[in-house]
């Protein structure tokens, strides 16, 4: 293999892995928001429980979307993935919020 | 009282699953374990792990599983260390836990 | 991409290890040390060493007395606090806060109190251990919101890093008894991965619910979603007892403080009082609070029982029964602080957390050796492994010193200096910054060994320092039966025989390196 192609996959490997590792820093918390947010809307518990559940599971599911983020391969099929999950639960919120 | 009972039985617990692993038999005792040894060994451990689950849960279920990990983690470094530096020592581990335990025990019941 | 997803475990393993590693260390280190922060805070103020803290008189006469004592001393106070001895905490504490002159801020007036014989005792300013509990989530020197966002985001990576070790290194649990010394990279692997697996447990509840401490900063989202008013209305509905009542400008003549206190003692016989709070002693608005000491039970917050002041009625009980979701997120807290344990629990935690901190700095130092082994030998170091290098030896080896400085500080700085506190704080940031500039200079195998004599040598003197300084020493303290004090000095030997330990293991390491450097020149 010729050098220059060596570092072709080597700066596409690695680019990669940075916009898998920005995604799950900035998407992750962004999706975790908005689903913990539904989340307290949505759990048939007192206001206050109904908080507390959800910030507890918080962390937990921005972990998730961390592991899955770097598990799902195509780039293309996480983004949109991820893009679809967002705006349902954004939309759904707005709907909840009225 | 009865957590330092699981403390120790859950040291057995993990000497077990040390003594299951060739290299470290082999470091204690000096012969390669039998396939069949080891798999005893890993059995016993396994019981004596969930023996002491129940019974630091049995005190408090929160509190207990806190001590579990705590007892783990103790157990596992303390093993470490011997293994690293003494692995013969391990031998008279053989008489001293059962020994120790057996006296809390009695000690506790009394 | 042959096994894509293990190979990119690996680079997030690293990498998000690296980013925040020294970071890490610093948290990790000054959370082990806060699970013994009144322990640490006793050490620190000798003259408190005399009393024991076992307590003759009962809680009814410490709060009567207490009671009269802020009735002659400050009747028209805003708030009166009595907080009662506890077993980690041998003085009974007064304390009232006056009304504040107009456009000024009051400050408390605190009496600490020999709760048997009520001499006052007054010790010397310092921070103690509640410099290093502050340190391991408000870091220093900074801004307290921008710090706690910091640590959030580290202890986030820190959980990825734990999540992504775990899948990366199936084989951790196959040989996790296995710590080969002396052979170079392999030994530092296996300290790496032998410090992470025996406390993983540990290590993954206490990075999970040190994220939950302070999930009101990272994610406030589902509480400005279900209140109006945010976090701060949340707060209000679930810290009822935090509230103030408001004045009403009534004087109150007669208060009913002790038929409260009756109804107390007789209703809950069982349960130890940990504090009073009285809002508004003299107006007739006022509001006892009473804080019930919580024991081994899971639970972070203290039940409350709030009483009128007036007619001497119980108005509201807190956090008594918690629902799932407090018992959840309390129980979760209480598990990181770890107030709950029990000496036996406590050095477990504390062995854990020093595993925690083995683990951390093994992996940042594993890494500076792989990027040194990828480097050509001939070539000069570039300015990155430089970086790491240095970093690496500033951090490991100079908190420790840092450490043993803030205590050297606290017994040699004299104690009628104003500002004293701060002095420690700054001695303890001076040695840093010390072996920082001592790093840059000298990052090789020479520089750890000299740092680590230094360690040693400052542990080693530290009891005697205290010896010489104060009534009390390692050997009265076994034979007084102060255990505390004597695990202290005991701790502080302990860490000498270890970098001693360490510097020896360094200077046998050291022949055959010269060695390879030699052959390659």
């Amino acid at each position: 293999m010729p050098i220059s192609s060596y570092f072709a996959y080597f700066t596409a490997y690695r680019l990669n892995v940075v916009a898998r590792f920005a995604t799950a820093i900035f998407g992750g918390y962004v999706l975790t928001a908005l689903s913990i947010s539904v989340m307290s809307l949505l759990l048939p518990v007192s206001e206050v429980d109904a908080v507390l559940f959800s910030v507890c599971l918080s962390v937990l599911i921005h972990c998730l979307i961390f592991i899955a983020v770097f598990a799902i391969k195509p780039l293309r099929f996480l983004f949109a993935g991820l893009l679809l999950l967002t705006t349902l639960q954004w939309m759904l919120l707005l709907i909840l919020k009225g | 009282m009865m957590y330092l009972i699981a403390t120790l039985l859950c040291f057995t617990s993990f000497m077990a699953f040390a003594l299951a692993k060739t290299p470290h038999y082999k470091a204690v005792f000096g012969t390669r374990p039998e396939h069949a040894l080891s798999r005893r060994y890993l059995i016993i451990a396994w019981i004596i792990l969930l023996l002491t689950l129940v019974i630091n849960v049995s005190q408090a279920a929160g509190y207990g599983s806190l001590m579990f990990c705590g007892q783990m983690a103790f157990s596992v470094l303390f093993l470490a260390c011997l293994l690293t530096f003494r692995p013969k020592w391990m031998r008279s581990l053989f008489y001293l836990l059962p020994a120790a335990i057996l006296l809390i025990s009695i000690l506790h019941a009394v | 991409m042959k096994d894509s997803f293990f190979r990119s475990m690996t680079w997030l393993h690293t990498w998000v290890g690296l980013l925040f590693c020294w970071l890490l260390w610093l948290v990790f280190f000054a959370g082990t040390l806060s699970f013994f922060r009144q322990e640490i805070s006793l050490w620190s103020k000798p003259e408190l060493h005399s009393y024991s803290s076992e307590v003759q008189s009962s809680q009814q006469t410490l709060l009567d007395y207490s009671f009269e004592r802020l009735n002659t001393e400050a009747p028209d106070a805003a708030r009166w606090w009595i907080s009662l001895p506890s077993e980690r905490n041998a003085l009974l504490r007064v304390s009232h806060l006056p009304y504040p002159e107009p456009g000024e801020k009051a400050s408390w007036v605190n009496h600490n109190l020999a709760p048997d014989s009520k001499v006052p005792v007054t010790p010397r300013e310092s921070k103690g251990g509640s410099f290093f509990y502050r340190l391991h989530f408000d870091l220093h020197y900074m801004d307290r919101t921008t710090a706690r966002w910091i640590v959030c985001l580290a202890s986030l990576f820190m959980l990825v890093a734990l999540i992504s070790g775990i899948v990366i290194h199936k084989r951790i649990f196959k040989d996790m008894f296995q710590f080969r010394v002396g052979k170079g990279s392999r030994s530092w692997l296996d300290g790496h991965n032998l410090s992470s697996v025996l406390a993983l447990p540990f290590h993954l509840m206490i990075t999970y619910t040190g994220l939950i401490t302070l999930i009101f900063t990272l994610f406030p989202y589902p509480a400005q979603t279900v209140y109006e008013g945010g976090v701060k209305e949340f707060r209000k509905e679930f810290y009822p007892e935090r509230q103030r009542p408001e004045l009403s400008h009534q004087p109150l003549t007669s208060p009913a403080f002790s038929e409260s206190l009756d109804h107390f003692f007789t209703n809950w016989p069982e349960q130890p009082i940990s504090r009073i709070i009285i809002d508004h002693p003299k107006d007739a608005a006022a509001v006892m609070k009473i804080y019930g000491a919580n024991r081994s039970e899971i639970k972070d917050e203290q039940a409350v029982w709030l009483y009128s002041g007036k007619t001497g009625e119980l108005l509201n009980t807190v956090h008594l029964e918690d629902s799932a979701a407090a018992q959840l997120y309390g129980g979760m807290i209480a598990m990181h602080t770890g107030r709950l344990a029990s000496p036996g629990l406590r050095w477990l935690y504390f062995l854990c957390g020093l595993a925690g901190c083995a683990m951390i700095a093994s992996g940042c130092v594993m890494w500076a050796k792989r990027l040194r082994e990828r480097q050509k030998p001939a070539q000069p170091a570039s300015f990155g492994l430089k970086l790491v290098e240095s970093l690496n030896l500033a951090a490991i080896m100079g908190l420790p010193l840092a450490t043993a400085a803030f205590f050297y500080a606290n017994r040699l700085i004299p104690v009628t200096n104003s500002g004293r506190a701060d002095q420690e704080v700054l001695m303890f940031f001076l040695t840093w910054a010390a072996t920082a500039l001592f790093a840059t200079k000298w990052r090789n195998t020479q520089g750890w060994r000299t740092l680590a004599l230094i360690n040693a040598l400052a542990w080693l003197t530290l009891p005697l320092c205290n010896a010489l300084t104060t009534q009390g020493s390692l050997i009265s303290y076994v034979s007084n039966g102060q255990w505390a004090l004597a695990m202290f000095d005991t701790m502080a030997l302990l860490a000498a025989a270890v970098f001693f330990w360490q510097s020896k293991q360094l200077q046998s390491t050291q022949q055959p390196q010269r060695v390879r450097r030699e052959r390659t020149a």
